[in-house]
């Protein structure tokens, strides 16, 4: 048999050390612990300083790996994915965005934003910009957060939510009357707001200072900690 | 309260239950290794089978959730829907974590049962068999412990959100976690017994000859998965690419590197019983990259475009991680002494030699790649800054490495163990340098002007070259004894040497997929087309699209909006395209399915980009020609059959007659 003729030159070569020790070669069974307490012969204690050498090194190796990976793992998610826009501190494009049906008496049906005009942004005041789609988890999460915000800074700051990528609007509309929010939300229609923005993933944030210039820009859903953190950026004290 | 048997409650106590069992065989194994008990030995193989059932009733359970719609069991009622069609439904089980790590333990129990069964009786099968039970019990407590799939959901819901759209979109991801999950558990078992080699001190070669088999079929399934992938990749997620070097695909790739380093040194060991402390080095560096890989995927840690998310199991995996490598490289450096070799190299000009380059080249790109993957989350430790690798450093540290592996891959083979004939390789290697020389010449005149797509022709030529020297040498000295004319003798020397032969096929196929790599990656023509309905595109070579109209299609479990475009080659068409975008369920964010007409010389890949409505006239199209991409998808199932062939038994050496004559007269 092939297999059994392998097998048997295999165990020649024990022609190295191994020999050293005499269990080796009566038994199979003898446990790693019998050969680190008792290496046997001369020279031995200088064998195994360099095998606790070694050890040190696997040890030193593998313990910084395990120091970078639990930094990895431990650190704040949100902050792993916010990577600075190119946008920050630069005026942000222009866009004009048709709002939902239930916006337009207040805010009238479609909203402008020309950063380069003057005025900049469409009140004169700071903005927060928030992408979000129906079908996002974290942003249900954020939607009671935005919406406080505009209750309780809504004179000084315009909160304004973009709608964007949603495969219909109903799902939008039954996604606003849901949480019931009260700051304008408008369309992205063919997600061209979000493309010039630059975002790659929902919901991101933008908080934009009164003269259109892009203070900071969120991905992940925002806290109360990170607008409060914000705003105090972005009014007079 | 309900006292009938819940699927929950099976499904949970099947994990238990296999647990127990598998804590039990690893006790058993080492108490019957450490007292030579062959009762408790044996007693621990049943047990390796009991484990196997066990996890295969709590697969069984988890297919009976899922296609009887149970949102009961928590699993099914997060990943699962009921207009799912029955095949999304089975597969469904291994479209999230959970599920996933089921399949795992399954899998990794039933190569530890059959491990059992089929390995030689001898000193190295009972450790072996402590260290793959200890694997699957890792693997089982992930789901008894962690992220238990059968949690029981008390007020169940009516119906579930379904898995993910891109995994339901395309029956890739039916096949492709199973290949890779098979490429792991596969080597696992090598590892198994190179660490039963070192704890029994029996470092020479028997470990590894005893798993060939086995090394062989999970690097095969491993190398065919990250194929599927990437083809996956191409058919479903629309921007005509398959590789993106992003962290996840570059985890993955690791532990394919090594092992397929190890599959090359591994022949080393055997021929000249040189490199045996490499081999073990490699076989354990395989392993922990698998569980790294899983961990980095699974937790979250570097940024991807894979939405795995973060994970519950990730600091889990990062203590397994921790654990292998402290244990099996810890023990590796203790028997240092006992393993290194004593045998030198004779020259560097030979198999050896060059195999010995080879694993150098593959270790370089592994680290490479590893450093390029874990750059950003290092940077970010130290200084807090974010950066990001890109494809250029990947590209450019990784392409000059694999000419160096091409041109080694030509040689290798040709040279004898030991030591070379200089006469001889001069005469080889001038052919074979001659054939790329007027390869490259060719590829000049006929347009082809970048660099990497130049050297991968001459490299091409030159493994061609390499390859025909090799029939060459193995059948011209038949035909010669045995006056006989070429077929037959090729065909009798493809059935005698069939592991030559099948390396001969897998080489060959790394070089067609080498071509299709360069073809596509540096010839590929990507634009975005807005075209009016009933409007033409002309596209490069003398191809234009015709779109004809849209359309709307409505099965039970998705929504598509798509485009008719026909595909014109010259005056005359060759195809009818149907891209469209498709929407699961209602929660889920619509994804697109681009179609692709393949032919041998270049794809035509159409993507919707954009949105098809009623009301309006025009769609915009994502088209992409890249050149020889099919090549890749062909190398890739001649690397599967190459692989078949080296693993298939040797033909019985007594011709069919006489063995007849001699069964008849016993």
């Amino acid at each position: 048999m092939d297999s059994a003729k392998r097998s048997a030159d295999a165990a020649t070569p024990s022609s190295t050390p191994s020999s050293t020790t005499p269990a080796t070669t009566s038994s199979s069974a003898s446990a790693s612990s019998a050969a680190v307490n008792d290496p046997g012969h001369e020279g031995a204690d200088n064998t195994s300083r360099k095998a606790i050498t070694r050890l040190l090194w696997l040890i030193a190796l593998v313990g910084g790996l395990a120091g970078l990976f639990v930094f990895g793992i431990t650190r704040d998610p949100n902050r792993r994915d916010n990577i600075d826009s190119v946008l920050t501190g630069r005026p942000l494009p222009a866009f004009s965005m048709p709002l939902f049906d239930r916006y337009h008496e207040n805010y009238g049906e479609v909203l402008e934003f020309t950063a380069n005009s003057s005025t900049s942004t469409p009140t004169g005041q700071p903005m927060i910009i928030n992408f979000w789609a129906s079908w996002c988890g974290p942003c249900k999460d954020e939607a009671p957060v935005l919406e406080r915000t505009h209750r309780r800074h809504g004179d000084d700051v315009l909160v304004l939510g973009v709608n964007t990528q949603d495969r219909n609007q109903d799902n939008a509309r039954a996604f606003l009357s849901e949480y019931n929010l009260t700051f304008p939300n408008g369309i992205d229609e063919n997600s061209r707001i979000g493309i010039n923005y630059g975002i790659f993933g929902l919901p991101e944030t933008f908080f934009v200072a009164a003269d259109g210039t892009l203070l900071y820009k969120h991905a992940g859903a925002v806290t109360q900690a990170v607008i409060d953190e914000q705003l105090e950026r972005m009014l007079p004290q | 309260m309900d006292m009938s048997l819940s699927l929950s409650t099976l499904g949970t106590a099947s994990l238990t239950l296999a647990m127990a069992v598998c804590v039990y065989a690893m006790v058993a194994g080492i108490l019957g290794a450490r007292r030579r008990d062959a009762r408790l030995q044996t007693s621990a193989r049943y047990a390796a089978v009991a484990v196997f059932m066990a996890m295969t009733t709590a697969v069984l359970t988890m297919q009976t959730a899922l296609l009887t719609d149970d949102f009961s069991v928590q699993y099914v009622a997060n990943t699962s829907r009921l207009a799912s069609p029955t095949w999304v439904k089975v597969v469904t089980m291994w479209a999230a974590l959970e599920g996933s790590i089921l399949l795992w333990a399954w899998l990794a129990s039933g190569y530890a049962a059959l491990a059992a069964f089929v390995s030689p009786n001898n000193a190295l099968r009972n450790w072996a068999l402590v260290i793959l039970n200890a694997v699957s019990a890792f693997f089982i407590s992930v789901n008894a412990l962690v992220a238990n799939p059968f949690t029981l959901v008390p007020n169940p819901p009516l119906d579930g959100p379904g898995p993910n759209a891109l995994l339901q979109n395309h029956w890739m991801m039916a096949v492709h976690p199973v290949l890779m999950y098979l490429g792991f558990v596969g080597l696992t078992v090598p590892f198994a017994f190179a660490m039963a080699a070192l704890i029994t001190k029996r470092p020479g070669s028997e470990w590894m000859q005893q798993t060939r088999a086995w090394s062989i079929t999970g690097w095969g399934f491993l190398g065919i998965a990250k194929i599927a992938g990437g083809w996956w990749s191409y058919e479903v997620l629309g921007w005509g690419g398959y590789w993106a070097w992003d962290p996840v695909e570059n985890v993955s790739f690791l532990p394919w590197l090594t092992a397929t380093a190890f599959i090359h040194s591994v022949q080393v060991q055997e021929r000249r019983r040189m490199l045996k402390a490499w081999n073990l080095l490699l076989i354990i560096l395989t392993f922990a990259l698998t569980i790294l890989g899983t961990f980095i995927i699974r937790s979250g840690i570097v940024s991807s475009v894979h939405a795995f998310g973060d994970g519950p199991v990730g600091p889990y995996f990062l203590a397994f991680f921790l654990l292998i490598t402290l244990g099996a490289f810890g023990l590796l450096a203790w028997r240092w002494d006992q393993v290194r070799d004593r045998g030198e190299l004779d020259a560097i000009v030979s198999r050896e030699g060059t195999f010995l380059l080879g694993n150098v080249l593959f270790l370089a790109m592994a680290f490479a790649v590893l450093l390029g993957t874990l750059f950003p989350l290092f940077v970010e430790a130290v200084s807090g800054d974010k950066v990001t690798v890109g494809a250029p450093f990947f590209n450019q540290v990784s392409l000059p490495i694999w000419l160096g592996l091409f041109a080694l891959m030509g040689i290798g083979p040709l040279l004898p163990w030991r030591k070379a004939n200089h006469q001889k390789l001069i005469h080889n290697l001038s052919w074979m340098v001659a054939s790329a020389i007027l390869a490259a010449v060719l590829a000049y005149i006929f347009g082809v002007r970048k660099v990497y797509p130049l050297w991968t022709v001459a490299f091409a030529a030159y493994n061609f070259a390499s390859i025909a020297l090799l029939l060459d040498a193995g059948v011209r000295p038949r035909m010669k004894a045995t006056g006989r004319g070429f077929w037959p003798v090729l065909g009798q020397y493809a059935q005698e040497s069939r592991r030559r032969f099948g390396s001969i096929i897998v080489h060959f196929s790394v070089i067609i997929m080498a071509l299709g790599v360069a073809g596509s990656g540096g010839y590929r023509v990507d634009e975005q087309v807005r075209v009016d309905l009933g409007g033409t595109v002309a596209l490069d070579g003398n191809y234009r699209l015709e779109v004809v109209d849209r359309f709307m299609e409505q099965t039970p479990a998705r929504i598509s909006a798509g485009v008719i475009v026909n595909v014109f080659n010259g005056n005359r068409q060759v195809a009818t395209l149907r891209p469209r975008i498709n929407a699961f369920g209602a929660d889920q964010q619509p994804v697109p399915t681009p179609d692709v007409l393949y032919t041998a010389w270049q794809d035509i890949y159409l993507s919707v980009a954009g949105t098809v409505s009623p009301d309006q006239d025009f769609v915009v199209l994502r088209v992409v020609q890249s050149p020889l991409v099919a090549w890749i998808w062909v190398g890739a199932v001649i690397m599967g059959i190459g692989t078949v062939y080296c693993l298939l038994p040797k033909r019985r050496l007594v011709p069919e007659p006489a063995r007849q004559t001699a069964l008849a007269g016993s």
